[in-house]
């Protein structure tokens, strides 16, 4: 109600001669606002809370998926030119599902994208991608070291992941999903990884640390 | 979720004012689905994001909702570092060209006038500037002194630019719109680059430095200078206005879990050449602190502060010491469902120290200022894809007292990809000591008296916005525009004889922002915007004024662009821009094309080379001011080489 009267109070200031147009708006807008709100209070007619670690699981899928248009894997790798892409995810049920959300019926460069849950003591043969969350830290090693020298994106969301053996890292910076690229990790797998997505990295080791 | 209900019940009341129309509406879709859930937001938009863009996202913003551009209530256009790069650009205010919201006008080598929606000037006072969350608009006139804001333009992440009132968050000043410089974190500029280069009108360099600190955070420092060339008339004449400055500044960023905080500070020292002679010396120095905090309940908290000095020493004419000291506090919560309330406050003290000439005065010479303001903003999700937002800063000064200045937006999503937006807004362009203070010549009788009485310039603007990505390649905005003034600037008759600044000038903007952009091909990309605009001024019934209108701004009916970015290969591009700029009517400047293109090409990874030609099928052409006055811009070519390490 204070913020009412003090709107009209301003509409009441104003001169003359524009006290029609500005201040009915300005009357209309805060009896708008009054009514906007009072219906809030009694229909609960709300989205369910989002915490910020679902945006950044969500963030963090949809680069998964863009991640497989700027990387080029061994030709042997796809034997035929429809044959799918595999993102295979260990951990992170936010992430998952919502990355079957995003390739259900999407393509990447003409191929089908499936997505397949690596759950505990199952092994990652036959992605492309490999997702490790930070939650899989158990067998983080393991999975990485399964996966080295094979033709398979890995990408992890720890601090040292790329000194552990991965190909791409997520970091959080300013409240941001950003990521980091290992040339040399990359090289080992067989992969080549496209200027654009480099670009974007926020850092790119090149050398073997 | 029934999303037709909004607009059919819109319709029949279309005749009727619009905010009484969006209340109905409102109310109507809100109480037609009592109790609806609504669906888990859309989640597919992500994966239609660009790396940049996903990278940009902010995970935590208090709204719980990854903000994107797109979604918001206002007209605003990002000018992204890859466009800086692509464009050749040297200077900020060249970089502003890049926004199709923004008229850049440039007087002479060192001289710009910038202005959204008309009323610009050498002298512009509408629109507000911030430098990494530090406003560098002078209180001596509401506006910018253009050849001293400067930042490494290769470490810009992005530049913000809002055209229309953003006065509820930002505050006075913000009346045609804001313009946001927001550099990169130290954490995204790691490693170092040299660039030097050099052209027909001008010559730089610059470098750059950034590594890890042991505490855990990152630093950069970088330095720069460049060297612009005395101009000339059009009937070539020379012009003494040759502009040189050296820049160097670092910046600090520690971010923890929950906790950000950054350092940053900048010094700058440069000289204008002067007609008929004598140089100028500008120079200041800034140092910004900035701390915020994410609580694990989706609340956060940012405090800022700031110290700017600025010096400006015109032999004979003019000198200014400003002190400004800056202090703001921004606390985000969530009280409750379905509202993200956002509140704070601010002080601003300034110190300002003009030496006097014969020829002009400020009076009092020294003067302490003081702005102190508080303002408050609920974000009310009426449904998933409807937000209310409503605002109110009240602000105070020393010249006016307070000032209220409130908005109400809202923003309808009917499908992931469309966005309809509206917004009323009433915003404010408080005194400055220009209005006030400031006398010609310095001793009676003045020709030009500050005027006393000289009150704030109210600005009452309605928006209209439509956002659009119908395919993955293709997005557009479009926004219309009315505003009414009232009690802006005039230079009245002064009852001894001379003029005395006052409030005679009153009417109305409208107009049309425009822009889109196309992936043409995976290489191809075309970026497009106009304006149309359409200013009527008049004098109050009150208002004597001999110089009419004309003091108060010089603006085209409209003015278009059209860029086109293109990788030949993967190290090479060629990217185009054709600016079309409408006659200006007083002083009259003629209406002009120019056409810029810039030739990159990526030697390797850490070398990059490149050619920049500007106003290539025109000798020259003049961008504003009176012919005694102005300068022509002459076709010019840069040659730039970058090389990291």
């Amino acid at each position: 109600m204070a913020l009412l009267t003090s709107m009209e109070q301003i509409a009441d200031d104003r001169s003359a001669r524009y006290r029609a147009s500005a201040a009915s708006i300005w009357i209309a807008v805060a009896r708008f606002a009054l009514v906007a709100l009072c219906s809030l209070c009694v229909g609960e007619c709300f989205a369910a809370d989002e915490s910020p670690q679902d945006i950044e699981q969500r963030v963090k899928a949809a680069f998964l998926f863009k991640f497989g248009g700027y990387v080029e894997w061994p030709e042997r790798v796809f034997p035929r030119s429809d044959s799918p892409l595999v993102i295979g995810v260990a951990g992170a049920d936010v992430l998952a599902e919502e990355l079957s959300r995003i390739t259900s019926g999407r393509t990447m460069n003409g191929r089908p994208v499936t997505v397949r849950r690596i759950r505990s003591g199952e092994q990652a043969a036959g992605v492309h991608v490999l997702f490790i969350s930070r939650s899989e830290s158990g067998r983080l090693g393991e999975l990485l070291s399964t996966t080295q020298g094979q033709p398979v994106l890995t990408v992890t969301e720890t601090e040292k992941g790329l000194a552990q053996g991965s190909v791409i890292n997520f970091v959080v910076a300013d409240n941001r999903v950003r990521f980091e690229v290992s040339l040399v990790a990359a090289n080992r797998n067989g992969l080549r990884i496209g200027a654009p997505l480099l670009a974007v990295a926020q850092r790119v080791q090149e050398k073997a640390q | 979720m029934e999303q037709g209900v909004f607009i059919c019940h819109t319709h029949p009341a279309w005749r009727s004012s619009l905010p009484e129309i969006l209340a109905v509406a409102l109310l109507t879709a809100v109480l037609a689905a009592p109790g609806a859930r609504a669906e888990d937001p859309p989640s597919r938009e992500f994966a239609d994001l660009s790396l940049e863009e996903l990278g940009s996202i902010d995970v935590t913003s208090v709204s719980k909702k990854a903000e994107r551009l797109s979604d918001a209530a206002a007209s605003i256009f990002v000018i992204t570092g890859e466009d800086i790069r692509r464009s050749g650009a040297t200077s900020l205010p060249e970089a502003l060209r890049l926004a199709p919201n923004l008229q850049v006008s440039r007087v002479n080598a060192s001289s710009y006038a910038i202005s959204a929606r008309g009323f610009n000037s050498t002298a512009g006072n509408k629109l507000l500037v911030l430098i990494d969350g530090r406003s560098v608009y002078t209180p001596l006139f509401s506006g910018v002194f253009w050849d001293v804001q400067d930042v490494l333009l290769e470490d810009v992440e992005r530049i913000e630019v809002i055209s229309g009132p953003g006065a509820t968050l930002w505050g006075a000043n913000a009346v045609n719109g804001v313009i946001n410089v927001i550099t990169r974190s130290a954490r995204d500029t790691q490693g170092g680059f040299v660039a030097a280069g050099a052209g027909n009108l001008e010559a730089g360099g610059a470098a750059r430095y950034g590594a890890q600190l042991d505490s855990g955070g990152h630093f950069r420092v970088y330095g720069k200078y460049f060297d612009r060339q005395n101009t000339e008339r059009a009937d070539g004449s020379d012009v003494r206005d040759g502009w040189d400055k050296g820049q160097m500044g670092f910046r600090a960023d520690w971010n923890g879990a929950s906790d950000s905080f950054t350092l940053q500070g900048d010094a700058y020292d440069g000289k204008l050449e002067q007609q008929p002679q004598g140089t100028a010396d500008i120079g200041g120095m800034n140092l910004l602190a900035r701390w915020s905090r994410a609580f694990a309940d989706g609340s956060s908290i940012r405090l800022q502060g700031y110290y700017d000095q600025t010096k400006r020493d015109i032999p004979g004419l003019f000198g200014e010491d400003l002190d400004i000291l800056d202090v703001e506090l921004q606390h985000s919560i969530r009280p409750m469902a379905g509202h993200e309330v956002v509140w704070g406050g601010g002080y601003r003290y300034a110190n300002d120290s003009v030496t006097n000439s014969a020829a002009l005065a400020f009076i009092p010479p020294d003067r302490n200022l003081y702005w102190a303001n508080l303002f408050v903003q609920d974000g009310i999700a009426l449904r998933d894809n409807l937000h209310f937002t409503l605002g109110a800063k009240v602000e105070h000064n020393v010249y006016t007292g307070y000032e209220f200045l409130p908005s109400a937006r809202i923003a309808w999503k009917p499908a992931p990809e469309r966005l309809i937006w509206s917004a009323v807004s009433r915003a404010v362009r408080a005194p400055s000591r220009i209005d006030r203070e400031f006398f010609v010549p310095a001793n009676p009788p003045f020709q030009i008296a500050g005027g006393p009485d000289f009150r704030s310039e109210v600005s009452n603007t309605f928006e209209l916005g439509y956002r659009a990505q119908p395919t993955s390649a293709v997005s557009y905005s479009v926004t219309a525009f009315y505003s009414v003034h009232d009690h802006i600037r005039s230079l009245e008759p002064a009852p001894g004889g001379g003029l005395v600044i006052g409030n005679g000038i009153e009417g109305k903007t409208s107009g049309v922002e425009a822009w889109g952009s196309y992936q043409a091909t995976r290489a191809w990309r075309l970026n497009g915007g106009v304006v149309l605009l359409r200013q009527r001024l008049e004098l109050k019934p009150d208002s004597a004024s001999p110089q009419g209108v004309s003091t108060e701004g010089n603006d085209p009916k409209h003015h278009w662009m059209l860029r086109s970015l293109y990788e030949l290969t993967e190290r090479h591009e060629l990217d185009i821009i054709v600016r079309r700029v409408g006659e200006l009517p007083n002083p009259v400047v003629p209406a002009y094309t120019a056409v810029d293109a810039r030739f990159g090409w990526k030697a390797d990874r850490n070398l990059e080379l490149s050619l920049t030609l500007q106003n290539m099928f025109d000798p020259s052409h003049a961008e504003f001011g009176s012919p005694a006055t102005r300068s022509e811009l002459e076709r010019s070519a840069f040659a730039k080489l970058l090389w990291r390490f």
